[in-house]
């Protein structure tokens, strides 16, 4: 194995994190000792209930909250608060709303290159706008656009900084279904022509089931664990609309909505025999049932 | 039937102007008539003026008030020794004290405003001072600035601070408190350094606040500035006021109260515009 395979396979490595509140003096750990590497170029998603820590620990990718034990490598370098590397896309879109949608993507153009002419700044940010599909629209306020529109805003002002990660909060929500499927598709074109390295939280199984490389499960909390980590059995060409009739789309399916509706409970405090926190089980369900996944290189790094 | 104009402004104003025709005819009515002339020693009388030997009441009737309008209008910057100056000169001295007391709370009250907004440990500790200091008169300040800076015109603008510091050094901690997280969040993941982040997010999401803030000030500096000028003397609208009740000349006291309240709404409305343009639908 080489070192650009060792750093590609673990591009971010989340190692030993622990995060605890103190409510009324109590300390709680929402998790403790989480470890996840993920590989350059792959698109994660985690999936739990709430109060599983899932927000958390984007939060902690991004640099807004401080893990209160262990540390995040990205790229070789501990994470040390946030950064324009890390490009975050927020549940609520978080648009600065006295800024047209062309003024919200060159604020994070002009932050990430403070000496760009404003000329450039301008070319960038509308490469961005068309990028999402909303040429046009750059003069426009936020409050003059729909929800799904404002989200895409969100999504072009993440693109805009030529980010190494992107890390998404539950970024289609608070969409329609109608909505939520076009971004979808969209999300999953960028990403894969710009080869993005992608972290997002969802509630949505298929959404996860689409877009998704690795779908980390995460048992309940306080004190959860990731309980598997779930190799994506379908074809990396997938259509959104065909998906349900690929053979391997039920065995993952079910795979997932059996864990979320009761393994996520019971997993969190009977352990399996040999699970290993440093290393979660990882698995492939597809139509020849539920197998480990090939033995991943991180294993014998780690 | 009378067509009445189904748009609402058009009706309003039709029934201001009836208002007024009522509130003007009644006036006209109260001052017009004549009371019985009492024989009385005429050195009393001059001391009570035309009223006493005239029968007339000494309250001017709305064709006085119009008459010294329009002469204050024709001629409202002459200067006829200390005592006697146009009323666009007093209100410029007014205006200028208001300025000047205003600016200079503004001056304080936004660097301070964003420091215990943005400070929950400063925002406790000043918290008792800004709830003692701020229900006191700003008049209650006037002997305490006469004596420390014994200048009268100075310490008129000192006590025009002090009262309009208060709601704008609470409204902009309040806005900058109450900035939305999600907003910081996206300065913090773009590495935007804190003077930045201050003047292009904190400052345009608290502004409508902070405006809001900056208009009850100038509300409450514009009451405040009359009678602190009756006490100051000198110049100023106030003291024309004061001025003109030792000469007993209810005309100019009556077309004062329309001055300084046609000015106050002209400042309120200038402020109200500013805070239209800073303010963004959500």
């Amino acid at each position: 194995m080489t070192d650009t395979s060792r750093t590609n396979d673990r591009f971010i490595s989340i190692e030993g994190i622990a995060r605890r509140f103190s409510t009324g003096g109590i300390m709680t750990a929402v998790f403790e000792n989480l470890w996840l590497p993920i590989a350059r170029g792959e698109f994660v998603c985690m999936i739990g209930h709430s109060g599983c820590g899932k927000t958390t620990v984007l939060n902690i990718l991004a640099g807004l909250d401080a893990p209160s034990e262990g540390s995040v490598i990205v790229d070789g370098k501990a994470i040390e608060g946030p950064s324009l590397d890390r490009a975050v896309i927020f549940q609520g879109h978080a648009l600065l709303p006295w800024r047209s949608v062309l003024g919200n993507v060159t604020y994070a153009v002009s932050s990430r290159w403070r000496d760009k002419s404003k000329a450039e700044i301008e070319e960038k940010a509308k490469a961005a706008i068309k990028t999402v599909g909303l040429a046009g629209n750059e003069a426009k306020k936020p409050a003059a656009l729909s929800g799904g529109m404002k989200q895409r805003v969100g999504i072009a002002r993440a693109l805009s900084i030529d980010p190494k990660i992107m890390l998404m909060d539950e970024p289609f929500s608070a969409l329609d279904a109608l909505t939520r499927g076009t971004l979808q598709d969209e999300v999953r074109r960028i990403c894969l022509e710009t080869g993005q390295t992608v972290f997002m939280i969802t509630h949505d199984v298929d959404e996860a089931m689409f877009l998704a490389d690795k779908i980390v499960l995460m048992t309940n909390g306080p004190q959860a664990r990731i309980a598997e980590i779930v190799e994506n059995p379908l074809p990396k060409d997938r259509e959104r609309t065909g998906l349900h009739h690929h053979p391997d789309y039920y065995p993952l399916r079910n795979h997932l909505i059996d864990f979320l509706v009761s393994r996520s409970k019971t997993e969190r405090d009977n352990r399996p025999p040999g699970y290993d926190q440093r290393h979660p089980p990882i698995v492939r369900p597809d139509a020849n049932g539920l197998r480990p996944a090939a033995p991943a290189i991180h294993r014998a790094a780690g | 039937m009378i067509a009445v104009g189904s748009s609402l402004n058009l009706r309003a104003a039709l029934v201001s102007l009836v208002i007024f025709v009522l509130f003007i005819g009644a006036w006209q009515l109260g001052t017009s008539g004549k009371s019985a002339v009492a024989t009385v020693d005429p050195e009393y009388a001059k001391l009570l003026g035309q009223s006493a030997n005239t029968g007339k009441s000494a309250m001017p009737g709305p064709a006085d008030v119009a008459q010294t309008i329009w002469g204050h209008l024709k001629d409202p910057f002459y200067v006829r020794g200390t005592n006697d100056k146009g009323l666009g000169i007093q209100l410029g001295f007014s205006l200028g004290r208001v300025a000047l007391g205003y600016i200079l709370a503004l001056i304080v009250a936004l660097p301070l405003g964003f420091l215990i907004g943005m400070s929950p440990l400063m925002n406790k500790a000043l918290d008792p001072f800004i709830q003692i200091m701020k229900p006191v008169s700003p008049l209650a300040w006037m002997p305490l600035a006469l004596y420390t800076i014994k200048d009268s015109g100075i310490s008129a603008i000192f006590v025009i601070f002090i009262c309009s510091l208060w709601p704008m050094l609470i409204n902009t901690a309040f806005g900058v408190s109450s900035v939305r997280k999600e907003w910081l969040n996206v300065a913090a993941t773009l590495e935007v350094s804190p003077l930045r982040k201050a003047f292009t997010v904190i400052l345009p999401a608290a502004a409508p606040t902070i405006l809001t803030g900056m208009r009850i000030s100038i509300g409450i500096a514009w009451l405040v500035i009359v009678a602190a000028e009756m006490l100051v003397g000198g110049t100023g609208i106030g003291y024309f006021v004061w001025n003109e009740w030792n000469n007993l000349s209810i005309t100019n006291v009556i077309v004062a109260i329309l001055v300084i309240g046609l000015v106050g709404m002209i400042l309120d409305q200038a402020l109200a515009r500013v805070a239209r343009a800073v303010t963004y639908p959500e």
